[in-house]
């Protein structure tokens, strides 16, 4: 996460204070509480597309396309349409890619130990049970956004999927609170 | 549902795997890897000479190409070959067979653990099972790993039956230990698995009603492992363990981190392996299809929150303690050494597949799971069937059939085969050769043949009969009239003009790549 200081600062305040809010309407789920996140994520999401080359994304290289005509001709004649809609229909590659970016979303290297500890996994799992337990439906709506951008923006912009890092904050801060028991009221 | 039709739809799966993993077995993998010619020729030996290939009667740790094996799938493919042959189909038969019966243990074994509510999301679990890439892949293999997986699973489904009737934990002692003689995996995976076993359920095992069956547990294990003990104190029964003594002790906990990372992440096991062995992937896709990451992810979900449930706790059990061996054994990911996590991955999977089964109603799920299985099937077809015969035959050792072929036509001439970038080739023409195990017992390095369980570095040349396997030697091989052979960075074509070679045999693959070039020299000019 700090490496997102030395890169952006600006953008470093915002993912903590994207995450603040986030922690505050976790805890205290308000309507104005909650509308401060919406609007931090709105900022985000504005320099999260901006970081990607969206073009780029979609965009076969030349040995990617050789592949797809190359693999397109291993079929039997009989299955001559199948291989034309599995290795080279434009559609088909589309989705392709995006199914790459979701898996790249939803891959534990995407954000270890580039962007957090493996120390803090546990705490993230718990912390994700603790997400899903409590339904927060706005904060569960900002999340599946964010995570929908990413798996169409994909992960590889300049400073990485950092829209989902409030939520990763989140998560590990919930977790360590439920754990030590920083909740106990005195 | 009625039993009649439980057996039903179980035989019907079967029969579709069934003729999945056997389809073409001959001829996908497309070539035949080091390992399986290593297997083959070993099994070959035994029943020629009753020795292996190094002159060693009956080992219980086969030498192989330096591996130190567990013997059991050697042992149990002499017969095999007696009675059908030793084309590659017969060694994979073995698998195929496994992997048949693994899907009845799945099956008994996720009933047995009644973690899923509907009878129907069984079938859809045990199907996805069988039709899984994972299984597929190794249900058409030549070696051990499939038998030591279905072993491990049977041991497995009795420690789980102990439960409720602790006398099948005898049962499960046996084919636990069993399983350490097929595979590596299997020998670390073992211990660990039973260590966790006995503290975690340590209330039910140490019950004094059940301390009976306990001890008979142990005296199975103690007298099945007799053989095991007697390699215990030779290198060549931790011919594995090089990965913890080589690394220093910071690196090895960072890596086994990376390591545990990367085998459990979505990605590794549903969308691209990270396995850069080519020999153990299928291009395209993973272990497990797509969309089943979904019912995973709610799977881990339900495992976590119910886990005070015996059923619950046991297959996180096995999801831990199955990674283990893999996690240590290695610097890189090896996909195949993780085979027994595949078993909690597909329980799991069944977990969430029952949950929205559950939730959204059979109206919608049916119509959906159908659809999604006949999508897998076709992602099935296309990377396993289409795609990785071409692209990994030269993993699989694709063209040393045809080349063997070529040495045979010319009994006369000397030939050097190149071994720079396979240095394990020589077995495949052993194999392929048909070469007489009792002739190359006396042709192999002496050394080799004492003190059988010494870890040796394996050799990095051969020869045998006409033949001499090993990288050619540019000063002196022109000069000695003979075939040169190997691929195409074994030979460029300016050394082939440079050393005045001249062409004798050329093997393409089916993308039309040279594999393999023969050049005959010729001293008279080059040396003259």
């Amino acid at each position: 996460m700090l490496n997102i200081f030395s890169q952006n600062l600006f953008l470093g305040v915002l993912i903590i204070l994207n995450f603040v809010f986030l922690a505050i309407s976790f805890y205290k789920p308000k309507p104005v509480l909650n509308l401060i996140p919406v609007i931090l994520f709105a900022a985000l999401s504005v320099i999260q597309i901006k970081s990607v080359n969206f073009r780029e994304v979609y965009r076969f290289s030349a040995s990617e396309l050789d592949l797809q005509i190359q693999r397109m001709n291993l079929y039997p004649p009989k299955l001559a349409r199948l291989g034309y809609i599995l290795e080279r229909k434009k559609e088909t590659q589309i989705i392709k890619r995006i199914e790459k970016n979701f898996f790249d979303t939803i891959d534990f290297n995407s954000y270890f130990p580039n962007y957090f500890s493996y120390f803090e996994f546990p705490f993230i799992l718990y912390g994700i049970y603790l997400f899903i337990k409590k339904k927060v439906a706005i904060q569960i709506g900002l999340f599946t956004y964010s995570f929908l951008l990413i798996t169409i923006f994909g992960v590889h912009g300049k400073i990485g999927p950092f829209i989902l890092f409030p939520f990763i904050n989140l998560f590990i801060f919930i977790g360590l609170v439920k754990i030590f028991r920083f909740d106990r009221k005195t | 549902m009625t039993r009649k039709l439980s057996t039903l739809i179980l035989l019907l799966i079967l029969t579709f795997a069934g003729f999945i993993y056997f389809y073409r077995l001959n001829q996908i993998p497309n070539g035949f890897y080091v390992d399986e010619a290593a297997i083959a020729y070993n099994a070959y030996s035994i029943l020629q000479t009753r020795k292996d290939i190094f002159a060693q009667s009956y080992p219980i740790l086969f030498r192989l190409l330096g591996s130190y094996t567990p013997p059991l799938f050697i042992y149990l493919s002499v017969p095999f070959i007696t009675f059908f042959g030793m084309e590659p189909f017969i060694f994979r038969s073995i698998s195929a067979i496994s992997a048949l019966v693994s899907i009845i243990f799945f099956f008994l074994l996720i009933k047995k653990l009644n973690i899923l509510h509907s009878t129907v999301s069984l079938y859809f679990a045990t199907f996805f099972y069988a039709i899984s890439p994972w299984l597929i892949f190794n249900a058409r293999l030549g070696y051990e790993v499939t038998l030591a997986f279905l072993l491990f699973n049977i041991g497995i489904y009795f420690v789980y039956i102990a439960f409720k009737k602790p006398k099948y934990l005898i049962w499960g002692c046996f084919f636990l230990s069993l399983s350490t003689y097929v595979a590596h995996t299997q020998r670390y995976l073992v211990p660990i698995f039973f260590t966790f076993y006995l503290l975690v359920f340590r209330k039910f095992v140490f019950q004094k009603m059940n301390l009976r069956f306990l001890k008979l547990s142990f005296l199975v294990i103690l007298l099945t492992q007799i053989p095991n003990f007697l390699v215990l104190n030779t290198p060549a029964f931790w011919v594995k363990n090089e990965r913890l003594t080589e690394q220093n002790p910071g690196q090895v906990v960072s890596s086994i981190i990376n390591q545990t990372f990367t085998y459990i992440s979505p990605r590794n096991l549903f969308y691209e392996l990270s396995d850069i062995d080519m020999q153990h992937t299928i291009p395209e896709i993973s272990v497990m299809y797509n969309f089943l990451v979904i019912p995973f992810i709610i799977g881990i979900y339900l495992l976590f929150t119910s886990i005070k449930k015996t059923g619950y706790k046991f297959v996180l059990l096995l999801f831990i303690t199955s990674l283990i061996p893999a996690v240590f054994s290695g610097q890189f990911i090896s996909i195949q050494r993780a085979l027994p996590f595949l078993l909690p991955l597909t329980i799991i999977i069944g977990l969430g597949i029952d949950l929205i089964w559950e939730r959204i109603g059979y109206k919608i799920t049916l119509p959906i799971f159908i659809l999604l299985s006949f999508y897998s099937l076709v992602l099935l077809y296309r990377s396993y069937f289409v795609l990785f015969p071409r692209e990994r035959a030269n993993a699989w050792n694709y063209g040393y059939k045809e080349l063997s072929n070529f040495i045979r036509q010319s009994p006369d001439t000397n030939f050097v085969i190149d071994n720079t970038r396979n240095p394990r080739n020589y077995i495949l023409l052993l194999y392929f050769l048909d070469y007489p195990p009792s002739i190359y017992q006396k042709e192999v390095n002496p050394i080799y043949k004492v003190d059988y369980y010494r870890s040796l570095p394996p050799e990095t040349s051969y020869k045998f009969s006409n033949i001499e396997v090993r990288g050619i030697d540019w000063e002196k091989d022109p000069c000695i009239k003979q075939v040169l052979a190997g691929d195409k960075l074994s030979i460029s074509e300016d050394q082939a003009k440079e050393h005045e070679l001249e062409k004798v045999y050329e093997l393409k693959d089916q993308q039309e790549r040279i594999i393999f070039q023969g050049y005959k020299t010729n001293p008279e000019k080059k040396c003259k």
